[in-house]
């Protein structure tokens, strides 16, 4: 009796402490399923991010004015294989091999036949491929993501988009500027990532304008053999860089052509002597100081001797000139005298204004300071009045070139667009508007009657100043070397843009008589600007008869 | 028949509200779940077709290239005959009109 209760109040234990077991199991198992639903569900799904996205840094599109690409990610997949995990080897090179038809089918069994971890295939495939491959299904075979940087345009503006290096990092050109304005830090924080769209970049540049300048300037090279060629395109109003392309140039789909130093941006990174055209900012002083008027006369009869240095003309024309005449005939004795009667003082401190002594601050990298002199004898001065014994970037002939037009203002040039309201902000006067119009007339003078007569397109006004300048050589100036240069501005009544080209150590022309610069310098500007002209400034004008005269046979040709 | 009419009516009632809220919510459950995958393929779907139209705009800008159309006129000119065009065949409407109104007064003469 006293067993068989023992026993009941045994089993009514055990009851319960299965029934408590039984109760706790599910309340776990409950509680867990409860745990799992209250998670989010998109928290895990919505940004899928993995590792790989982590590494690759994502870099915004550089766009020309227009919205042209001119720099852009491109995302390339990469085939690999874990040949320890591929199965068949045989059935794997059949099947990739159709996909991919230009893969070599005994390397690719080599590769696929060890035992390695890891190996690639491919770099670099097409999405459209990638499609394929994945369908395939191939075990021990996939895709990792590398993102590369692309230019579209090769080399036409491989000097102001510069290249990344191999992590994506711009180490030359406007890539540069981007990442040192801000795109390194955002990138270090973890915030420009792969697949976030960053706002494209835009530049001032005109891919149409670059590209007919750097067409026009590889003719310059062909026709008249030269070593290199430059050629700027500057909106004189806002100093927008429209076009610069410096030849030879590299791709910077090739960033290795890079480091040859003859493909290095002469445009902004090489100094020069560049002669004649300074004679524009001499006479800009003269003018501006009140010094001398259009038609001052200025004796030019003699050879100009100042200490044990003597002074000839080019183009000697033994009688006394106006500073109209001066500038027409590109006297070098006139414009030393007119730089002499200006003073070393003033003339060094209107060169400072122009900005000749300093490093060009714009948004571009590679930039080179002038080469000036410490000391600034009258000899310097008068030197420098026609252009030697200072070297400057053509980028800074350019710019004081847009400011002596422009109405005298000067800014630093830019290479994102600008604004004629920002260009107010921050332009500074260098010249009064009245000497701006008279250089504006000394600049059409020469035009029509100077040299500067080959840079003329019809419709579009050119006006401008060509420089010869004889390179320096061991022990003195070379007669055979030169660099010419011509300074041209369209319309030149209000001028609109400013077209620099530099063409360095051309050979005459066949048929030609000499290798000047209105023999070489100035066609090329000539050819740009018909080319050019026709994009930027929509309404050409002729002189009243011209202008009906066209009219009739535009209206009536096809009759 | 039943002995406390309104005990069991309460009963049923809480039985079927309890029933129906817990069949809500799993639904409700299951939709959300439903639409954050429909989100992701979407999302995924996205970054493709952004990516694939940088690729094709990196490609247009690639065969709208000047220097490219350049060489294909040179190539094809004999069929195409182009020229680049000069600032004589820009005019204004206005001039356009003159002319033609003087051509016109001259053919009355």
């Amino acid at each position: 009796m006293r067993r068989a209760q023992g026993e009941e109040q045994g089993a009514k234990g055990r009851i319960a402490l299965l029934i408590v077991v039984c109760v706790g199991l599910f309340g776990l198992i409950g509680g867990r399923l409860v745990s799992l639903g209250m998670t989010p569900a998109e928290a895990r799904n919505a940004y899928h991010v993995t590792p790989q996205d982590e590494v690759q840094a994502s870099r915004p599109d550089i766009v020309d004015r227009n919205g042209e690409v001119l720099a852009t990610d491109l995302a390339t997949a990469s085939l690999y294989a874990e040949p320890r995990n591929v199965g068949l080897v045989d059935e794997a090179v059949e099947k990739l091999s159709s996909v991919l038809p230009d893969i070599d089918v005994a390397t690719l069994r080599r590769d696929l036949s060890g035992d390695r971890g890891f190996v690639w295939l491919k770099r670099e495939i097409p999405s459209r491929l990638r499609e394929k491959v994945h369908d395939l299904g191939i075990p021990g075979v996939g895709f990792l993501s590398e993102t590369r940087r692309f230019y579209p345009g090769g080399p036409s503006v491989g000097h102001i988009v510069g290249h990344t290096d191999i992590d994506n990092a711009g180490i030359a050109g406007m890539e540069k500027t981007i990442d040192g304005g801000g795109l390194g830090a955002l990138q270090a924080v973890g915030l420009a990532r792969k697949g976030r769209s960053l706002a494209p970049v835009r530049l001032s540049i005109d891919l149409r304008v670059q590209h007919a300048v750097r067409d026009e300037l590889s003719r310059a090279l062909e026709r008249y053999r030269a070593l290199a060629a430059v050629g700027i395109v500057l909106d004189a109003r806002t100093m927008e860089v429209v076009a610069m392309s410096s030849l030879p140039d590299y791709n910077p789909n090739n960033p290795a052509e890079a480091l040859d130093p003859n493909r290095l941006n002469r445009a902004t990174a090489g100094v020069y002597e560049l002669g004649s055209v300074f004679k524009t900012f001499t006479l800009a002083m003269g003018l501006d100081s009140g010094v001398v008027t259009l038609n001052t006369p200025i004796d030019a009869r003699y050879p100009l001797k100042i200490g044990r240095f003597t002074i000839h003309d080019f183009h000697a024309t033994h009688r006394w000139l106006t500073v109209k005449e001066v500038f027409q005939h590109s006297s070098n004795i006139g414009s030393a005298k007119i730089a002499l009667a200006v003073g070393a003082k003033r003339q060094k401190a209107y060169l400072k204004s122009f900005g000749m002594f300093d490093r060009i601050e714009t948004e571009l990298p590679e930039t080179a300071r002038p080469l000036v002199q410490k000391s600034w004898p009258d000899v310097t001065a008068a030197t420098v009045a026609f252009g030697h014994g200072i070297s400057v970037t053509p980028m800074h002939v350019a710019v004081a070139g847009a400011a002596m037009v422009n109405g005298g203002i000067y800014a630093p040039p830019t290479f994102y667009p600008r604004s004629e309201a920002e260009m107010m902000t921050i332009g500074r006067r260098v010249i009064s508007p009245q000497t701006s119009a008279m250089m504006r007339e000394l600049m059409l003078f020469n035009g029509t009657d100077g040299s500067g007569r080959n840079a003329r397109v019809p419709g579009y006004n050119v006006g401008g100043k060509t420089g010869t300048a004889e390179k320096a050589v061991k022990g003195g100036y070379s007669e055979s070397k030169r660099i010419n240069s011509f300074l041209a501005a369209f319309p030149i009544d209000d001028p609109q843009y400013v077209v620099l080209i530099v063409i360095d150590e051309p050979k005459p022309e066949e048929g030609k008589p000499y290798a000047t610069a209105g023999y070489n310098a100035a066609p090329t500007v000539a050819n740009v600007i018909s080319r050019v002209g026709p994009m930027l400034i929509k309404t050409p004008r002729f002189e009243n008869d011209d202008a009906v005269e066209r009219a009739i046979t535009v209206a009536y040709q096809d009759e | 028949m039943i002995k406390r009419p309104v005990r069991f009516a309460v009963l049923v009632i809480s039985v079927c509200a309890a029933t129906s809220s817990a069949a809500a919510v799993f639904m409700t459950k299951k939709d959300a779940e439903r639409d954050a995958r429909a989100i992701s393929e979407l999302n995924r779907k996205i970054a493709a077709e952004k990516q694939r139209i940088s690729e094709l705009l990196a490609e247009w800008s690639t065969l709208d290239h000047p220097a490219r159309l350049q060489a294909l006129v040179t190539r094809h000119n004999e069929v195409l005959r182009l020229e680049p065009i000069t600032a004589e065949q820009i005019v204004s409407v206005t001039e356009v009109a003159s002319a033609a109104r003087r051509k016109a007064q001259e053919g009355k003469k």
